[in-house]
Parts: C-alpha cells; sequence; structure tokens
C-alpha cells in the first residue's frame, strides 16, 4: 500500500505558504545551540571586543578524562595571536572560571595575555584558583566579582617531568616560576604571596588561602571588585572608544 | 606535566586508565581537523591544525563542534 498522500478528488489544494527560507547549514547549527545551549538562536552583534573565557581546567600536555571540562590551550594561544593580528578587534576580554591546571599550558595563556599590545581585562567570576591566578594578573587591568574566590596554595607533589619523578628543588622552581609571574604583574609583594601560599590553618587538610572578592583587591593582587559592566567599561576607556548605550545613562 | 590546580589529583585523572579516545585525522573544506568520530559519518572537533591565527576564530571549527565527516 502506499504511503504517499494521494489528493481527494474535491479537496482544493490550499496554498502552502512558502517555508521560512532556512538554509541546511543555518538549521544544522540552529539544532546544535538547543543540543548544546539549550536555546535557538545565539544573538550575533558585531563587537571590536574579543571574549575569552578560560573555564574548568586548564588542560596542558595530556587529555583529560571526559569528566574534566577543560579550556584547551592549543586551540587559545592561536586566538591570541589572531586577537593580536586582527585590526578589527580593539580589546580582550578574559573571563575566568578556572580550577586551575598545567602550569606551562596556564603560565603559556598569561605570558601571551600580558603580552598583547591591546587592552587586556581579566574578570574572574565563580574562581580563578591556582594556575588562574597568573592569568588574571596578565591582564592590563583585572576585575573580581565579589563573590569570586581566588585560592593560592603550594604546588603540590604530583605530576611527573618527563617521566621522572621531580625533586623538592623543582618543585620549588616551579613554583618560583608563578610566583616571579604573579608579583610582576600585581601590586601584591613576593612575601605576601609566599605568606599566603604557605599559611596553615585556613584550608582544612592544606596550606593555602581562599581569597574572596575583597581580600584580593585589598592584598593587591587583583585591581578592583566588580562585574561585567566595569570590565566592559574599562576595556573601552582603555581602548579609548565611546561607551554607547547599556552602563551609561 | 605539574598540574597546579585547587581539585585533588583523584578527582581529575579519575578513570584516567580506561580513557583512551580514538581520534582521527581529516581534512575538511581544506581544514586539517583532529576529531572524534561520533557515528559513521559525523564527528566532534578535538582540535584545529591550522598555521593561520584567524581559522581558530572561525566558529564552525571551535573544539566541540559537530561536523559531518563525509565530503
Amino acid at each position: 500500500m502506499s504511503i504517499y498522500y494521494r489528493r481527494r478528488p474535491g479537496v482544493r489544494r490550499v496554498k502552502q505558504p512558502p517555508p521560512p527560507s532556512v538554509n541546511p547549514a543555518q538549521q544544522e547549527s540552529q539544532l546544535q545551540n538547543i543540543q548544546q545551549l539549550g536555546q535557538i538562536n545565539v544573538p550575533k552583534l558585531e563587537s571590536n571586543l574579543h571574549c575569552i573565557s578560560i573555564v574548568g581546567q586548564i588542560e596542558g600536555h595530556l587529555v583529560l578524562p571526559p569528566q574534566n571540562k577543560t579550556t584547551k590551550y592549543e586551540h587559545v594561544i592561536p586566538q591570541l595571536v589572531a586577537v593580536e593580528q586582527n585590526p578589527d578587534i580593539k580589546g580582550l576580554l578574559v573571563i575566568l572560571n578556572t580550577v586551575g591546571g598545567d602550569v606551562e599550558a596556564g603560565l603559556a595563556i598569561a605570558e601571551l595575555i600580558e603580552s598583547i599590545s591591546k587592552p587586556t581585562v581579566s574578570l574572574v567570576l565563580g574562581g580563578g584558583h591556582s594556575i588562574g591566578v597568573p592569568i588574571a594578573v596578565g591582564a592590563n587591568h583585572s576585575i573580581i566579582a565579589q563573590t569570586a574566590t581566588m585560592t593560592i596554595h603550594p604546588i603540590r607533589l604530583t605530576g611527573l617531568v618527563i617521566g621522572v619523578p621531580q625533586t623538592y628543588e623543582y618543585l620549588d622552581k616551579m613554583q618560583d616560576r608563578v610566583i616571579n609571574f604573579v608579583c610582576k604583574h600585581s601590586k601584591v609583594s613576593e612575601e605576601k604571596f609566599r605568606e599566603l601560599m604557605f599559611r596553615t590553618g585556613e584550608l582544612a587538610r592544606d596550606i593555602g588561602t581562599v581569597l574572596v572578592g575583597k581580600d584580593a583587591v585589598e592584598i593587591g593582587l587583583i585591581d578592583q571588585v566588580g562585574g561585567l559592566g566595569e570590565a566592559i567599561k574599562t576595556l573601552k576607556e582603555l581602548t579609548g572608544s565611546p561607551t554607547e548605550g547599556g552602563e551609561e545613562s | 606535566m605539574i598540574l597546579y590546580t585547587a581539585l585533588p589529583l583523584e578527582l581529575i585523572l579519575e578513570g584516567y586508565e580506561e580513557f583512551s579516545p580514538k581520534y582521527e585525522e581529516i581534512k575538511k573544506d581544506g581544514q586539517l581537523l583532529l576529531i572524534e568520530p561520533i557515528s559513521f559519518n559525523r564527528g566532534k572537533i578535538v582540535r584545529l591544525i591550522s598555521s593561520n591565527p584567524q581559522d581558530y576564530m572561525n566558529p564552525s571549527l571551535q573544539p566541540g563542534e559537530i561536523i559531518g565527516i563525509t565530503d
């Protein structure tokens, strides 16, 4: 039996309105938006600011098991190069909500953000722990949300260096790389940062400090407490572009 | 490799022994991509291999994007 719809005699075919012109590629991307983000239309707006979000673990030389949400440094690094190179991009906003990750990958991103000639602003939301700290301070201006936290703790005795368990001296050297970078690019002194890193009594089974919002500003690690509005405003000031709409009234 | 993270290592590396992703290198529209096949003709982009930095800004080439593998 035919499954095709047969026109019944006497029924006048009603002219269907033409289907909305959606090309297959667009349809595909809409479908993916629903699957990935739960919404159909992701608003598209030409912006002269580029936003990079550093979330979850910063994945380095090892592909982490799938339960980890990761930021892939091999993708972020060329994006930063593109930001530097593209004349249409005037500034970079780095949004951080990271639990840390690979030292080398994190420092690589931090160094690139620091050395970009365009204005950069970092915004710490939720958390910017461990290796997230150098990334946050690498930007020209750093902002932390008042509820966001930053954990400063020593590099633990984990990981291998090219297959060989490292010595304490090696870890100390790695730690110095992080400390030097942070102290060079923020107002916190080395003594103070080391003191925070090795403080006892704050974390239950570990040494270190948790800085919440304004604590990070008070010790000079982060420049100000704020949110997205402040971040965009600062970035616009730094880029010298007129502040239009939104935050100004 | 040294992980400097606030999460315990056991949590991060849980399932690492069994975790063996199968990646494939494909060329799509002249772009060399490392993908993880998810069905016979679709794959998830794991990595983009290109020397043009602007390619990394292309929204359809971001890691995690699902693409058709067959040309």
